[in-house]
């Protein structure tokens, strides 16, 4: 056990985290000079960086906001409200395996679907509601919100629904038998105990999607820059350093988002609350 | 006993008869002592039982013996002989019923109890044989195939029974096995768990915090507290000897008078309890000097009622005036407690004829109660 | 969909046992499921173009298995040294994503039965478990940079075949010990404790009682192992050397607008085919065998 840590946290978690140190960093090329500088944060501002970074965090943001609208009631009718057992199942299903699947196999095919000559594009012609096709469907904004909303909804419904059906319906009655209206239950007893799942299902949305260069480059194609995408376009032309200091900023903000995990965590005695409740 | 120019058979024979030899054991976890310098033996064939409330550290001494902890300093332990001190649990020639049973959810009873003579390497076919064979000694005999989760708790309890027995161990040690039990159940099996004992004729060392159990069930009984040794002896002695106020309050003693020690002639000791003086049997160890303050134990069973104070003027009987306070029904029995100057005793009245109205008194015979120590309090 | 009633006589049931009754209900099970809908119309979709003739417009229809045909005839093609109307060689991906697979499905088994039964046991279980979840939280690109980063640029190691093992692994890890852990978690250690006591010996007890208990969560260790590595595209990204994996392989050729278009339709089909049918296989191995009281 100790020797596979070791060369786990060695191998690799130390390597995530020099990023940081990476960014910080001169040269050209594979050439790296270790003296520190902030020359590369420079040249990613001047690269319009900063308004990648806006835009990444806007998108991510607003997706993961709407995520959680439509994640949530739907969690809490599935852990408390849905009696029947085959349609748990089935949505527990549906609900895992996109997990497995390729990513860049769920997307591409909204490019048939959205394009000028797409099925969207030809049904309105057909049916006579448009007179030319709509061309922001792809390769805009709306198709990149919309790429995400689908690929990341069981990453959101997942934590949320796990922390409510650990909810005892015990703590449900007790409530109802004081005297607390409905509302009042929802707001005093589910929200605060449902709150590490939505955290954590914030975290696990945002994050990754902040750090997704799939969808947004299948759907946004360059008429969306988003950062994680261009840390690869910079790869590519071996701008590496400037991608460490892309990377970077994506990790720090990442990082700040885990640790508001952590710290909504801790009132459930954290992540090793979590395993106790696991072991009911 | 006689010198004979042979000495060594009689060693040999005491040798072979001891099956268990506890030599100053002490276990810590961390800064918490749980067995404070404790030795203790058992013989072939007995049944002993470790007796305390929890803490006391008799499920540690437990799992000394069986090797499933190693203890912080020891001066030897031995089973039939050997020494097993640095002998792993799984070499040992003891198995443990465990409170919880655990028994191996993926594997059916049969293979349950089959388990330690397939580490052993006994064939299939024997192996089959003997759990049969310890599945009819439990009386479970077509629960072979059986998955556990489909037992009842009783019937867990005996398959984890069979399990440890068909290694035929020179030691069967029982970890409160009754513990989970429901009250009649619980009952049942320790007439069972005596049976088998009394037909397997293996030495069984048994953990509990029942008295009662203890009392039913042992040959032998070592009483804990706190990590070490109270009493010890056989089940009478506890009873009506307890050594001090915390064996006869363990004990289930409802009586406990404090006073001071009068006088010790022969077996019997007088005490002073306020105005009065009570005697009874001497069953503390250590100090006899006047003065030492002193429990009384008298059982809630012994007290009798009268109407006059006559009783007194007979010998061998002390009596106390008195007057009626609660009385609690019991169904079996009614439980009484009367109000004396020296404070509530309570009284134990089984037949229901024996109510008396005009009550005066409360006597019992001196050789009915005990004087023992007070025993540290802390 | 209404089998309860929520009124008996005078008596209401409680609001959350209500909850499948009302209409905040079905606007959530509207949305939820619409979500949902979103979610598997690609994929679907996916599945059913790769079978039209004119799969680009995103209308099905004219069916025709001609796009599989060509998957399969292309790479012998090219392997044959011939030329084939498009360059669409699928063979040699394939193959390295189904090694690299079983490979790291391997190595998540074994990763997940040390760390797995010991992790839910020692002190420091929390920054420990934070630190295999680390990949969960530094996600494909960044992760994939960062990797690289290192071994390339600080160490000075090359990529190879080796890095992308690395790359899956890392992927896959945390999902394998997530699971792993939902079983070992609930393990009761006296039943170790009561096999010592009947006299087996340490690989004894691993052998017999551990790993037949561990037995979900090795499966679906292996499983999510194996799956996750085959479909895995960020990380691949970055940690490559000369030869491309599979989803790596389909994403360069779809980057490329151009008319292999709808072969990767096909091949994708045949992908995501297979993956569902295996998450199916891991899922019943791993969780169907039903819960044994450990008591």
């Amino acid at each position: 056990m100790s020797g596979f840590s070791l060369v786990w946290f060695g191998g690799i978690v130390i390597p995530l985290l020099a990023i940081i140190i990476v960014s910080f960093l001169q040269g050209r090329g594979i050439k790296i000079n270790f003296d520190p500088t902030f020359l590369q944060y420079e040249r990613f501002f001047s690269y319009g960086g900063g308004e990648m970074l806006a835009r990444s965090v806007r998108i991510a943001g607003t997706v993961t906001l709407i995520e959680l609208a439509l994640a949530f009631p739907f969690a809490l009718w599935l852990a408390k409200g849905c009696k029947n057992n085959t349609v748990r199942l089935l949505t527990f299903t549906a609900l895992t395996v996109p997990f497995f699947l390729s990513p860049a196999a769920r997307i591409i095919v909204w490019r048939s679907v959205f394009g000028i000559n797409g099925v969207v594009n030809q049904t309105l012609l057909g049916l006579g509601i448009i007179d030319e096709p709509i061309t922001w469907l792809i390769f805009s904004e709306f198709a990149v919100h919309f790429g995400f909303i689908g690929a990341f909804f069981p990453t959101m419904v997942w934590p949320i629904f796990l922390s409510i059906s650990l909810i005892d319906d015990d703590y449900l009655e007790a409530s109802g038998d004081l005297g607390a209206s409905r509302f009042r239950t929802f707001v005093h007893i589910i929200l605060p105990l449902a709150l590490p799942g939505i955290v954590a299902g914030f975290v696990f949305t945002f994050i990754p999607m902040l750090g997704d260069a799939v969808v947004s480059t299948a759907m946004g194609g360059n008429n969306v820059l988003m950062l994680a995408a261009q840390v690869q376009s910079l790869i590519g032309v071996s701008n590496f350093l400037v991608a460490a200091a892309l990377a970077a900023v994506v990790l720090a903000i990442m990082l700040a988002f885990q640790i508001l995990l952590w710290a909504a965590l801790k009132p459930v005695g954290g992540l090793s609350g979590v395993f106790a409740s696991l072991k009911r | 006993m006689t010198q004979n120019s042979m000495d060594l058979p009689n060693e040999s024979l005491e040798r072979v008869s001891e099956v268990l030899s506890v030599r100053n054991a002490t276990h810590q976890f961390g800064s918490l002592v749980a067995v404070d310098d404790v030795s203790i033996s058992a013989k072939r064939g007995e049944f002993l039982t470790l007796l305390g409330e929890s803490g006391s550290g008799k499920t540690t001494l437990l799992r000394l013996i069986a090797g499933l902890e190693r203890p912080t300093k020891i001066a030897g332990i031995a089973i039939e002989g050997q020494d097993v001190s640095i002998v792993p649990a799984s070499r040992r020639n003891c198995t443990t019923v465990f409170q919880h049973y655990a028994l191996f959810p993926h594997m059916s009873v049969g293979q349950n109890i089959e388990y330690g003579l397939r580490v052993r390497g006994v064939s299939i076919a024997e192996r089959k044989r003997r759990a049969q064979e310890a599945l009819e000694l439990v009386r479970l005999p077509d629960k072979y195939d059986r998955r556990v989760h489909q037992l009842s708790g009783g019937e867990r309890q005996r398959i984890s029974l069979a399990r440890a027995l068909v290694t035929q161990p020179a030691i069967l040690l029982l970890d409160e096995p009754l513990g989970a039990l429901d009250e009649k159940l619980r009952v049942d099996m320790q007439v069972e768990l005596l049976d088998l004992h009394k037909k397997l004729g293996i030495t069984f060392i048994y953990v509990t915090h029942s008295q009662e159990e203890a009392l039913t069930m042992s040959d032998r009984i070592i009483l804990m507290r706190k990590g070490t040794i109270v009493q010890e002896g056989p089940p009478t002695e506890l009873f009506d000897r307890p050594v001090n106020r915390f064996v006869a309050d363990f004990m289930g003693v409802e009586n406990l008078l404090v006073g001071t020690l009068d006088r010790v002639s022969g077996d019997y000791a007088s005490v002073n309890v306020g105005d009065f003086k009570i005697t009874g049997l001497w069953s503390g160890s250590g100090s006899k000097t006047s003065g030492t303050e002193v429990c009384v134990a008298v059982r809630a069973e012994r007290i009798r009622l009268s109407n006059t104070m006559d009783v007194a003027n007979k010998g061998g009987i002390n009596c106390l005036p008195c007057q009626s306070g609660q009385t609690i029904y019991k169904g079996k029995y009614v439980d009484r407690t009367l109000d004396t100057k020296i404070g509530p005793i309570k009284a134990r009245i089984w037949d229901r004829d024996a109510d008396i109205p005009d009550l005066a008194s409360l006597w019992w015979r001196e050789d009915e109660c005990a004087i023992t120590l007070l025993g540290s309090v802390e | 969909m209404n089998s309860a009633p929520d009124t008996i006589g005078k008596f209401r049931l409680p609001f959350w046992q209500r909850i499948g009754e009302s209409t905040p209900r079905r606007i959530s099970t509207f949305l939820g499921y619409g979500v949902l809908f979103i979610l598997y119309f690609p994929i679907v979709m996916l599945m059913i173009l790769s079978f039209s003739g004119q799969p680009l417009t995103g209308i099905p229809g004219e069916w025709t298995i001609t796009w599989y045909e060509d998957v399969i005839l292309a790479d012998i093609a090219k392997r044959d040294g011939e030329a084939y109307g498009s360059n669409f060689r699928v063979g040699d991906p394939l193959l390295l994503s189904v090694m690299l697979a079983f490979i790291t499905g391997a190595a998540c088994v074994i990763a997940v039965l040390i760390v797995g039964p010991v992790l839910p046991r020692i002190k420091w279980r929390g920054p420990f478990l934070l630190g295999f979840l680390m990949p969960l939280m530094i996600p494909g690109i960044v992760g994939g940079v960062g990797l690289f980063m290192w071994y390339r640029l600080v160490i000075h190691v090359k990529m190879g075949i080796w890095s992308l093992v690395v790359a899956h692994f890392v992927w896959a890890f945390p999902f394998a010990l997530l699971a792993m852990l939902v079983v070992a978690s609930r393990f009761d250690t006296r039943l170790m404790e009561a096999a010592e006591d009947l006299g087996a010996r340490a690989w004894q007890r691993f052998w017999h009682i551990e790993i037949p208990i561990l037995k979900p969560g090795i499966y679906a260790a292996g499983f999510f192992g194996f799956l996750l590595s085959f479909n895995e595209l960020p990380f691949s990204i970055f940690m490559r050397s000369g030869q491309d994996t599979l989803p790596l392989y389909l994403w360069i050729q779809s980057g490329a607008h151009n008319t292999t278009v709808p072969l990767i339709y096909a091949m994708s089909t045949i992908v995501t085919i297979g993956s569902i049918l295996l998450t199916f296989l891991a899922i019943k191995l791993a969780f169907g065998g039903g819960q044994h009281d450990a008591k």
